[in-house]
């Protein structure tokens, strides 16, 4: 189930809300979240939510030894157990394929290993409860069931944002009270999810069309989408990866924003997880921007304990390279996503050496630049097989035979003009920045617009289009 | 370091944004609840989708196995979501909405396939020339197969239900592809067409072979190729522009493909000549009565007959029209909407409908659609598309026997052939299969054959595939 789902709308989202809400006494309420947060991951994974509550009990086990062990070398042992058992397990469910084609034809039976849905949210999660009890930042949890409401809780479980522990903890199982912020919640949940349903997934339709699928490992479907882009025009394939790239940026953040309001109609404030990133100057501004949550879990759990950058050149840049590689990794199973964590690193040391002060300096130029490299990332980043993507890096810059231009392409730019602009606009603070111009009028108009009139509006239009999404034209085609 | 040991959590920082009241939240959550309680609602969730012509999505059946693989709460999903009530107010409603995407006069639904080259006519006309055959075999002498006879017919009275619950158009996984991809200009859709050279070279051997095996019992062979709306409807700069091939010169090249005993009937010419009026459907891929009518005046002129004059026929108005392309543009509101007439052949005409089970029952050549659903229109000819169509003509005793050979493009054709033949069998060969066409001239005592089929399909290889096993 998604969250821009009908059925998840209408009616796991009311009913979860209502169970909560009818509750005042946080555990109360935590006994019917946890209880849907259980459904919620049950209902895409029947068999392996007994995985998440298998790795939930390792971290609840091993940071409640951690808390009673009476040496230093005991509490590391003890967060060493839980951080071995989780990543072996991440490793085994999500890696075994890749690791195993190192060393020839990957088995069937490594084959058929289904990756389960958000175990690399919930491991991140559940490896930061166990790191911040041992770092003495947060309590450990008597309770098991607490440690599994944190790592099952249904807003971010699936999707993010990864929200650590110590830093949820006090809302969700703290002894001070927290206020529902229901306005709030709604217009961030209402605006997450048209940003879904009403600009990504289009782009994705758009992208889909330009640029073809992942074809895979399947040699044939690999042919056809080299042939596909090779007879594409030069801006039509430009066209395809920018409405890739608005795809990734617009879907991304809007399960964060959805996940972000549904916490705060209960009062529980989840970290923000991107922050503008296309406007960047700079990779190193771009991850600061993108995916925040997972770069500061990179930077507190990996890149600092390695030595960060208080180090010697050369372990900084195994330190970076380490980061980037897990970054690229985390991703996803496959070489092209480790490729494209390295594509940044590449960019990263050499902003370091040089480029960063000449960055600073030209600032349409730099914008250009990180819009440049972030799409050519994004090329490695969708098609896990390399020729496809190779062949569609050379097709962007001239080397197919569709030239500049193409009438389908120039169809579909003209039919969609609009969307783009809209989706473009969405990716910079503009619509933030005109809100909080007139917030700070203090028209009631303003406020009931901005929080009464708008959400619904959005939840109309979003529902037309998903009951639309269910019908497809091709298939029933009648003749 | 002597480690700290928190006991309490860090506290919530406090927050001064978003202070509004909760109350601001109603409209939102009123919304909510009464989508939730009409979604619960089971009545209200439509089964089946008229406009769509499908079944919807039906609630899964529980098994163990469909629980653990997660195939179960999936159909659950889908179920929910395709049966949702009121869904083609939300479908029209989000088609309105992607309209403000862009400027829309002309938009692609699908992808523009690659079409052939259509080659020079005649000189990349393969010409018969002798090839070399390997020494004939012996081959064991075949038992003598008995006299053809028509195959025994169960009479059946006629459904007392109304045309719509059983009548239908037949779906066909070439017609799918075929048609998948649809442009909309304007207020008018259209079914891309590329040309296939091997297709229509298949196709011209086919319809050249059966034409030569029927010469030989005197039986004269028409091929009629039917264009669709884009070739007719739309100038020929602007399908150089979308790449659609040119319809015409496709045609042109099929028909001087074929040999020499299969008579030849161009109509594109003449379907042109009228493409100012309204021959073709704006939202539906097949054409109007009246552009059948300029088809069949094209036919009698080629074949030497009279063409019954239009006003002959009794004029039906069906009303309203969405068809298929309405659909396929996701109900795009830029479209305008169409309107089925029908003409009515005079005469003492008795109809017989064989289903495909075999049953046979009386009808009548046109059904009056006016009521039915506007998706529905198009089955106002001949009921629809069904395996075979009798239609005997009591007032031209004398006048030949023929077979029609069709897809549904025929179905309008048909009732302005009943004025020239005293027999006219209506067969569709995507489902016709009681016996081949060789025998069914043998025990019909046909006359004539006409092929009449749409150019965008015939050159499709399930076409021709079907064609031949018609043809044996």
């Amino acid at each position: 189930m998604v969250f821009s789902s009908l059925i998840f709308l209408y009616a796991f989202f009311p009913l979860s809300l209502v169970g909560c809400l009818l509750f005042r006494k946080k555990s109360q309420r935590n006994v019917v979240l946890l209880i849907f947060s259980l459904a919620f991951y049950a209902w895409g994974e029947p068999v392996y939510v007994l995985l998440l509550m298998f790795m939930a009990l390792v971290a609840w086990f091993c940071a409640l030894r951690v808390l009673a062990a009476q040496t230093e070398r005991c509490r590391r042992i003890w967060v060493a157990v839980s951080c071995v058992i989780d990543i072996a397990l991440i490793g085994f469910f999500k890696y075994a394929g890749m690791i195993c084609s190192l060393f020839g034809p990957v088995p069937a039976a490594v084959r058929s290993i289904a990756l389960p849905i958000g175990i690399s949210f919930y491991t991140f999660q559940l490896l930061t409860y166990v790191v911040d009890v041992y770092r003495g930042e947060a309590p450990a949890q008597k309770r098991y069931c607490d440690v599994l409401l944190y790592a099952a809780l249904f807003h971010q479980c699936i999707a993010g944002p990864i929200v650590r522990y110590k830093d949820i903890g006090g809302e969700l199982f703290g002894e001070a009270p927290v206020r529902a912020e229901l306005a709030a919640g709604v217009s961030r949940f209402s605006a997450g999810l048209a940003k879904k349903v009403l600009l990504a997934n289009p782009c994705g339709a758009l992208a889909d069309t330009l640029i073809m699928t992942d074809p895979g490992m399947n040699a044939a479907a690999a042919e056809t989408a080299v042939a596909a882009l090779q007879s594409q025009p030069v801006l039509g394939l430009w066209l395809g990866v920018a409405a890739y790239a608005l795809q990734i940026y617009l879907d991304f953040s809007a399960y964060s924003d959805m996940a972000i309001g549904m916490g705060k109609m209960l009062g529980l404030h989840y970290p923000e997880n991107f922050n503008y990133p296309y406007i960047s100057r700079s990779v190193k501004e771009f991850w600061r921007r993108w995916h925040m949550t997972l770069g500061s879990f990179f930077a507190d759990y990996v890149y600092i304990p390695l030595g960060g950058n208080r180090c010697s050149v050369p372990r900084w840049m195994f330190n970076t390279f380490a980061v980037w590689a897990l970054t690229g990794l985390w991703h996803g199973a496959s070489w092209n996503f480790v490729l494209w964590g390295l594509w940044f690193f590449v960019f990263l040391l050499l902003e370091r050496a040089f480029l960063g002060k000449v960055l600073e300096k030209v600032p349409v130029l730099s914008n250009l630049y990180l819009l440049l490299v972030v799409l050519l990332g994004w090329v490695l980043f969708r098609y896990s097989n390399m020729s496809v993507a190779w062949t569609l890096c050379k097709c962007l810059f001239g080397a197919g035979s569709g030239g500049l231009f193409g009438f389908t392409a120039e169809t579909l730019a003209k039919n969609k003009m609009f969307l783009l602009i809209v989706c473009a606009l969405a990716c910079t603070p503009l619509a933030k920045n005109i809100g909080a111009w007139l917030d700070r009028t203090g028209s009631r108009l303003w406020t009931c617009v901005r929080f009464a009139v708008i959400p619904v509006v959005l939840l109309l239009v979003s529902t037309a289009a998903l009951v639309g999404a269910s019908y497809n034209p091709f298939i029933y085609f009648q003749f | 370091m002597k480690r700290r040991e928190y006991k309490h959590y860090k506290k919530p920082e406090p927050r001064d944004e978003n202070h509004v009241s909760a109350g601001f939240a109603v409209p939102f959550f009123v919304a909510l609840a009464v989508l939730t309680v009409v979604a619960f609602i089971l009545p209200l969730r439509p089964t089946r989708s008229y406009e769509e012509k499908r079944e919807l999505a039906k609630f899964p059946e529980f098994s163990v196995q469909t629980l653990a693989d997660g195939a179960y709460f999936d159909g659950i999903c889908a179920w929910f979501s395709d049966t949702f009530p009121g869904r083609e107010t939300w479908i029209a409603a989000a088609s309105r909405f992607e309209q403000l995407h862009g400027i829309s006069d002309l938009t692609i639904y699908g992808d523009l396939p690659v079409a052939d080259e259509i080659p020079e006519i005649p000189s990349a006309v393969p010409t018969a020339t002798p090839v070399p055959t390997a020494p004939p075999v012996p081959t064991a002498t075949p038992e003598p197969t008995p006299e053809p006879t028509p195959v025994p017919v169960v009479e059946t009275a006629p459904p007392e239900t109304s045309v719509e619950e059983w009548g239908g158009i037949l779906v066909d996984e070439d017609a799918e592809v075929i048609f998948g991809t649809t442009l909309q200009i304007g207020d008018a859709a259209y079914g891309y067409f590329g040309f296939s050279q091997s297709g229509c070279d298949r196709y011209a051997a086919v319809i050249s072979d059966f034409a030569d095996a029927m010469a030989e019992k005197d039986i004269d062979v028409y091929s009629m190729l039917i264009p669709t709306s884009v070739g007719v409807m739309v100038s020929s700069e602007y399908m150089e522009k979308i790449k659609c091939s040119d319809q015409g010169a496709a045609i042109t090249y099929a028909l001087a493909c074929m040999r020499e005993n299969v008579h030849k009937v161009n109509i594109f010419n003449n379907l042109v000549a009228h493409n100012d009026e309204y021959i073709y459907f704006r939202t539906d891929h097949h054409w109007t009565a009246l552009g059948a009518y300029y088809a069949y005046e094209a036919f009698c002129t080629a074949a030497g007959k009279t063409a019954a004059p239009l006003d002959s026929f009794e004029e039906w108005d069906e009303g309203e029209f969405k068809g298929s392309f309405y659909y396929s543009c996701n109900q795009n509101s830029r479209l305008r909407l169409d309107n089925v007439y029908a003409y009515n052949p005079p005469g003492d005409l008795e109809v017989k409908i064989t289903a495909q089970e075999g049953n046979t029952f009386p009808w009548t050549v046109l059904t009056d659609m006016s009521a039915a659903k506007p998706s529905s229109k198009y089955m106002t000819f001949l009921a629809g598309d069904y395996p075979m169509v009798s239609i005997r003509n009591n007032d031209l005793p004398d006048a030949p026997v023929c077979v029609l050979v069709k897809d549904s493009f025929g179905n309008p054709l048909a009732p302005f052939f009943t004025q020239n033949y005293s027999q006219l069998y209506v067969l569709d060969y995507r489902s016709y299969n009681k016996m081949g066409l060789k025998a069914f001239v043998d025990a019909y005592d046909v006359d004539e054959v006409i092929f009449a089929q749409n150019l965008a399909l015939a050159e499709s290889d399930g076409t021709i595939k079907l064609t031949k096993s018609l043809c044996r």
